[in-house]
């Protein structure tokens, strides 16, 4: 799914996930000499990871370290198991590198940390994106430049004890919504909600930043939602989903029939996007004059339609088409008549304010009456106004 | 308390009564109080140009006269009764302006005179063979104690007479000329003319070309009695001592005397009522943009009929006041 999504876009709201380490451990700080690195085999969260690019990846990024002046202490093989805090390479590294990537059709994300092997303290980390094309090795580049720059800043600035910075150790992700993938970014999917929780891997996030993550459901809206992370071990309740609507009750009034109401259900064929409604008015008329008599009107209407132009907070502009049939009953002297005159709905014109469960509208019609039918209303074009609410419905 | 019903007896009948926003545009006037309809597409073709609708009463019965062309362009006059049936459907019938109801209640439209019961045709030609001459139309009788007197304008007077007796034979052959008004003295051109038998007096409608105005004239028996028996005024003119009204409408405005008021069609869309004796607009009913009528009230002010020129389709209705 997330393949399929950077096709039509790739935006980035990766978070900084590790911010500047504001000290390093005394005995990196101190060294003069060339700082040892152990370097991870690089790991992706899809199920079919890309061992050619990950080799290019490791070979790229071992070979940047060493043009910076690093060592590399150490490299772990595709086969080896993720590196963890206290489960190391014994090649007595200073540091080990931890490296994270989503692969797209098009884009490529980096993401590294680098943690203290004492200390188990995060000195240096980051996320980069760049195109999946020549242009990697520059990727690979820009990020080992900014992970050494990070490594030496923090050692310049390093005291005799340091405390190594508070990063996010555990986060858990709890929703209502089953099925629900989340994603660190487009491409970097974090997991699938099952039995309600979701155990997020290891993201160097520093406490006090925030996270933002995108949850996605099929036939539910997606939506971005930014965790606080204010503990090293998190548990936080995802809000929950708002549903797409797949079926709407419309209810409305007409003041050239204001006597009455109109009811309708509409089914979207695309969800909130276009969609086929029957809709039904009752109403009589009347007017407030001694001898006046109501006469009742049933007014039924198929139409097809949509909403081409959101505009901005939930303000929709839409059109449709249809045709009805205008059943107009009649008490006479001593009859009673029943007639029944079929139009086309030319066009109809809307506006519609979605809120959280309901959407009030107004809408303007546009009403032809041909000479068809047993012939009570009067043939022409004629223009009709309604306001009414529209309401998500479970059939 | 008080208040709240206060607007809801004005001001909410007077929003949803005169507002076009509260108003189906596509409804046939008078929508709300129909109370029968019917088609007519199987007598009359094309109804847009020149029909005309009125209605006769005879005191026991009113019929709707309704002229039109039918589908081969002939020009035929339809008499239906009170329930919307056909009674009476001839070609080339005289002008229908020219229709009335005798002293026996029957009525005489043109040179024919047709029963009042049924409109069933009794005579083709009610003025006899001469003497005299048929009146020249369009011309009305008004039925007073001495007769018949048929009633026209030329120009700028009224000519009462003949007299003639319930059984159509002549009581007096003497026509006088009374003029009409004095300012303006001329330009009057004859409208319509309606009787109202219930309360005995007869409306003429004319129009004024000099001063863009449409004169009422209200005629009772015994004025149409006195006026052709040399009796009225002399000197004096028609509206020196009759009732009339002045109303301002345009040249075509269709203009019906009724015993609750002179209507008013003001542009087809809305129809006034003008008290007969102030002039003060005392009604008004508006109704949709749509569709191409002609409306015909009758005499007694009960009815109210509208024909729609494209859907050939014939209503009645109570009126609205």
């Amino acid at each position: 799914m997330s393949r399929s999504r950077t096709a039509r876009g790739f935006w980035i709201t990766l978070v900084v996930i590790c911010a500047l380490t504001l000290s390093v451990p005394a005995q990196a700080a101190a060294q003069d000499a060339a700082l040892r690195i152990a370097v991870g085999w690089p790991r992706t969260a899809d199920d079919q990871p890309n061992r050619r690019l990950e080799t290019l990846l490791q070979n790229s990024i071992i070979s940047e370290l060493r043009a910076l002046g690093f060592v590399v202490a150490g490299v772990a093989a595709a086969a080896d198991p993720p590196v963890a805090p206290g489960d190391r390479p014994d090649e007595h590294p200073d540091m080990h590198l931890d490296v994270l990537y989503a692969a797209g059709p098009v884009r490529l994300t980096l993401v590294l940390s680098v943690t203290e092997t004492v200390s188990d303290g995060v000195v240096a980390g980051g996320s980069w994106t760049g195109t999946m094309d020549l242009a990697l090795i520059n990727v690979v580049r820009q990020a080992a430049d900014e992970i050494a720059h990070q490594i030496r800043s923090a050692a310049a600035v390093s005291e005799p004890y340091p405390q190594p910075p508070r990063v996010l150790q555990q986060l858990r992700l709890r929703s209502v919504n089953e099925g629900m993938t989340v994603y660190l970014s487009d491409e970097v999917q974090l997991g699938v909600i099952e039995d309600g929780m979701l155990d997020v891997p290891f993201i160097p996030v520093l406490l006090g930043s925030q996270l933002q993550v995108r949850k996605q459901l099929a036939g539910y809206h997606d939506q971005t939602e930014t965790l606080e992370i204010t503990a090293e071990r998190l548990d936080v309740q995802l809000s929950p989903l708002r549903p797409q609507v797949g079926w709407e009750m419309s209810l409305s009034w007409m003041p050239q029939r204001w006597a009455g109401a109109a009811v309708g259900l509409r089914r979207y064929l695309v969800p909130e996007r276009f969609y086929a409604q029957s809709t039904s008015q009752l109403s009589t008329r009347y007017r407030f004059a001694a001898g006046s008599r109501g006469s009742g009107v049933l007014d039924t209407r198929l139409s097809l339609g949509g909403y081409p132009i959101a505009v901005r907070g939930g303000f929709s502009l839409g059109a449709s088409t249809g045709v009805g049939v205008t059943l107009s009953l009649l008490a006479g002297e001593g009859t009673a008549y029943l007639f029944a005159d079929p139009y086309l709905n030319v066009v109809s014109l809307s506006a519609k304010w979605q809120f959280e469960r309901l959407a009030p509208f107004i809408q303007w019609d546009l009403v032809h009456y041909g000479e068809a039918g047993t012939g009570y209303l009067l043939s022409g074009a004629y223009e009709y106004i309604s306001a009414g609410v529209l309401l998500p419905w479970q059939p | 308390m008080a208040t709240m019903k206060a607007l809801a007896a004005g001001l909410l009948p007077l929003l949803l009564g005169a507002c076009q926003l509260f108003i189906d545009p596509a409804a046939p006037p008078f929508d709300d109080r129909l109370v029968l309809t019917r088609l007519v597409d199987d007598i009359f073709g094309d109804l847009r140009d020149e029909t005309e609708m009125t209605v006769l009463d005879n005191g026991s019965r009113h019929f709707l006269l309704v002229r039109g062309r039918d589908r081969h362009g002939q020009q035929r006059t339809v008499a239906f009764d009170s329930r919307l049936r056909v009674r009476m459907n001839r070609l080339h019938l005289w002008d229908q302006d020219s229709a009335f109801a005798d002293l026996n209640g029957d009525f005489v439209v043109g040179h024919s005179l047709f029963s009042g019961s049924d409109f069933r045709l009794l005579s083709d030609n009610v003025y006899g063979d001469p003497p005299p001459e048929p009146p020249e139309f369009p011309a009305t009788g008004i039925q007073t104690a001495a007769g018949t007197v048929i009633v026209r304008v030329d120009s700028n007077v009224l000519q009462a007479g003949p007299l003639y007796a319930a059984d159509w034979s002549v009581i007096s052959t003497e026509i006088r000329n009374i003029p009409l008004n004095a300012d303006p003295a001329g330009g009057f051109e004859w409208r319509s003319a309606r009787h109202d038998p219930g309360r005995g007096r007869s409306g003429l409608v004319l129009w004024n070309s000099e001063i863009k105005r449409t004169f009422v004239i209200e005629i009772s028996a015994q004025a149409a009695a006195e006026m052709q028996d040399g009796s009225f005024p002399g000197g004096a003119h028609v509206t020196d001592e009759l009732p009339h009204l002045i109303i301002s409408t345009n040249e075509h405005s269709p203009v019906f005397y009724t015993r609750r008021g002179v209507v008013v069609l003001h542009d087809r869309r809305e129809h006034r009522v003008y008290h007969r004796a102030t002039g003060r607009r005392i009604a008004t009913y508006e109704y949709g943009n749509g569709g191409d009528f002609s409306f015909a009230y009758s005499p007694d002010g009960k009815w109210v009929y509208s024909m729609d020129h494209s859907r050939r389709r014939l209503y009645k209705a109570r009126t609205w006041w």
